[in-house]
């Protein structure tokens, strides 16, 4: 196997808010290949997106990385100087965001905003830099991007936004790009398209995407290997048909058994019970205790290891077996 | 070309409305008093023409004539004075105003975008400069500087940056959560090109329009320090020091209207003018009249 261009081993991410420290993101770990695409699912508020600010640094004054390491060619992420790091993002790391419609600048035309980056990092003249845009919108599929290059973001819809954005991203020709929910804010035949575009231009310039998103359809059509995160946490880490096939973890189980089924007649979805537990006060010992169906007297009190359960499948709990067995059950049509 | 176009459909906004037109014209009419002053009236001493020259030996005021349109007073000209005193309007509201602007533009957008101990320590700086009145402050200042516009310039200076200060913080604040921000710092650009060309663009609006609101007041309040013997030495052509003149005769107003009327007339004019433009820029800027 390659070598990971990107590793980020148990990061930890915290915010000091006058209520007291928040843990968001609490011990994570992956590794992204080049031209492959790692996912990280979870619900909201779950550290998804403070590990691609953390990778980026692009924390709030507020937050801080307390632990961990990220490591890119060899170097340290988290011990660069920021005119160092500054030189990193966009042109090694590029990152897309969930609304095109304000990611953006209003005053500016998508040209500009294009050329900026390339201007900035590649250090090429103006005329230069404009025949990228042009090139960049035209690979992003933007019809007539002659002409579109000199328009304002309003000018264009959605969809365009985002494809705009995409072109932005990849025209410093990034080896990583974070997406961070960058279909969420389409309607389903954009997302579609905006996943199709994705994945072709990532055979073409052959970059790694971390796809963060809380849709596991999303995470079917386009991830290789997928990280499950909760309450900060990363509680599964697996290949994408393994996670699908055979969920270790009780949250990734119960999201599974979530999804709704063509082979079966069901009246109603099954829901994993309760709710994400506050961010201030998490509970002690395993944090999905609180939700979990095949709670024991000991998830209350010891945190379960991210272990190796075979084939560098990782799952966060001591029962896996117990999961392994509602699995079977559940993808014979009974309820558990 | 497309910039083109909305700066023509600005223009002709502008055009189209019949108080900023008024405003336009008016300002256009002191930039040519202004341009022409030499000509229009063409002074003694050339090394020192904002000295108004002496004509007469008579310190009371002498009606106007057809040699002093404006009449005389303390022995000069008024005409001289009012119109010599154009230039000396719009060397105190373009300096003074655009220098305070560019201060509060630095520290507001400082404050608001790095946040933290330094917003902090800023805003209460600009609190502290705040809470001094602000026509008291520019007269200790002048009284500590020392007479002369260039002090009364000063102290109008270090007492009105605030307010600009304030107000693109808050519109900052504001701009700095959108997500253009974080996609232009995860592109790699640095702290000083974010606020120079994306928030500032995007916030400045609100302070240009106040900008040339101040212009006029600006005037005023340096002609109240003036009249109030702060400001310009006497016998400089400014409005103020004219009006000052005038102090010594105000329970003989029938003699010396003309020592009023005509400094007098050319500030309210002058302040007109800048408030009329002021506010046809603010519509023109303001988002929900922009469709019309």
């Amino acid at each position: 196997m390659e070598n990971p261009l990107l590793q980020v081993k148990d990061l930890k991410t915290y915010f000091r808010t006058e209520d007291g420290l928040v843990k968001a993101v609490d011990g994570v770990d992956f590794e992204v290949f080049p031209g492959k695409t790692l996912g990280i699912v979870g619900e909201s508020g779950c550290g998804k997106s403070v590990t691609s600010l953390s990778i980026m640094r692009l924390l709030d004054e507020k937050g801080y990385v307390a632990g961990g390491e990220v490591l890119f060619s060899g170097q340290d992420l988290l011990k660069l100087s920021e005119p160092k790091m500054r030189k990193i993002r966009g042109n090694d790391i590029a990152m897309i965001f969930q609304e095109p419609m304000t990611a953006l600048n209003p005053v500016y035309t998508v040209g500009d905003q294009i050329m900026e980056a390339v201007a900035l990092h590649q250090k090429k003249s103006q005329s230069q830099s404009r025949k990228v845009a042009i090139d960049m919108l035209q690979k992003v599929g933007i019809p007539n991007p002659e002409k579109r290059v000199d328009e304002y973001p309003h000018e264009l819809s959605g969809g365009m936004r985002q494809r705009a954005m995409i072109a932005m991203s990849l025209s410093c020709n990034p080896k990583v790009l974070i997406a961070d929910e960058p279909t969420t804010a389409l309607d389903v035949t954009i997302q579609a398209q905006i996943l199709d575009l994705m994945r072709g231009l990532q055979k073409e310039f052959g970059m790694a995407i971390i796809m963060i998103t809380h849709d596991l359809g999303v995470i079917a059509e386009t991830a290789d290997h997928v990280v499950v995160m909760y309450a900060g946490k990363a509680v599964e880490y697996t290949d994408t048909r393994t996670l699908f096939k055979d969920p270790r973890h009780p949250y990734s189980w119960g999201l599974m058994n979530a999804l709704p089924r063509l082979d079966l007649d069901q009246e109603s979805l099954y829901n994993i019970p309760g709710i994400v537990p506050d961010p201030l006060s998490f509970p002690t010992g395993c944090k999905f205790h609180t939700r979990c169906p095949f709670l024991e007297p000991i998830c209350k009190e010891e945190e379960p290891p991210l272990k190796d359960v075979g084939n560098g499948h990782l799952a966060r709990c001591f029962f896996i077996e117990k999961v392994m067995e509602a699995r079977r059950k559940s993808k014979a049509g009974e309820r558990v | 070309m497309k910039k083109q176009n909305e700066f023509r459909r600005t223009l002709r906004k502008f055009y189209r409305n019949p108080t900023a037109l008024m405003g336009i014209m008016l300002l256009l009419f002191f930039v040519v008093i202004a341009i022409f002053t030499p000509f229009i009236a063409p002074p003694q001493d050339t090394s020192n023409p904002y000295n108004m020259p002496r004509v007469s030996w008579r310190p009371v005021p002498i009606q106007p004539t057809a040699d002093h349109p404006f009449g005389l007073i303390d022995g000069k000209d008024i005409f001289y004075g009012v119109v010599w005193g154009t230039r000396t309007a719009f060397r105190i509201g373009l300096i003074v105003s655009l220098v305070s602007t560019l201060i509060g533009l630095i520290v507001g957008s400082v404050a608001a975008y790095f946040g933290g101990w330094l917003d902090e320590v800023l805003m209460r700086i600009t609190d502290i400069f705040m809470s001094m009145p602000f026509l008291v402050g520019a007269m200790v200042m002048t009284v500590i500087l020392g007479k002369g516009l260039d002090n009364v310039m000063l102290a109008l200076i270090i007492f009105g940056w605030m307010q600009t200060a304030r107000l693109i913080r808050g519109n900052i604040l504001q701009a700095k959560e959108e997500q253009y921000v974080m996609a232009a710092k995860a592109l790699g650009i640095n702290h000083g090109y974010i606020i120079l060309k994306h928030l500032l663009p995007n916030t400045i609006f609100p302070v240009i329009v106040q900008v040339s609101m101040r212009m006029g007041s600006l005037v005023i309040t340096a002609a109240a320090l003036s009249f109030l013997g702060l400001g310009a030495e006497p016998g400089y052509a400014d409005w103020g020091t004219i009006l000052s003149y005038s102090r010594d005769y105000i329970t003989n107003i029938t003699d010396t209207w003309f020592t009023i009327v005509f400094p007098g007339v050319a500030m309210i004019l002058f302040v007109l003018a800048w408030n009329l433009v002021g506010d046809a820029l603010r519509d023109i800027f303001d988002p929900k009249m922009r469709s019309k």
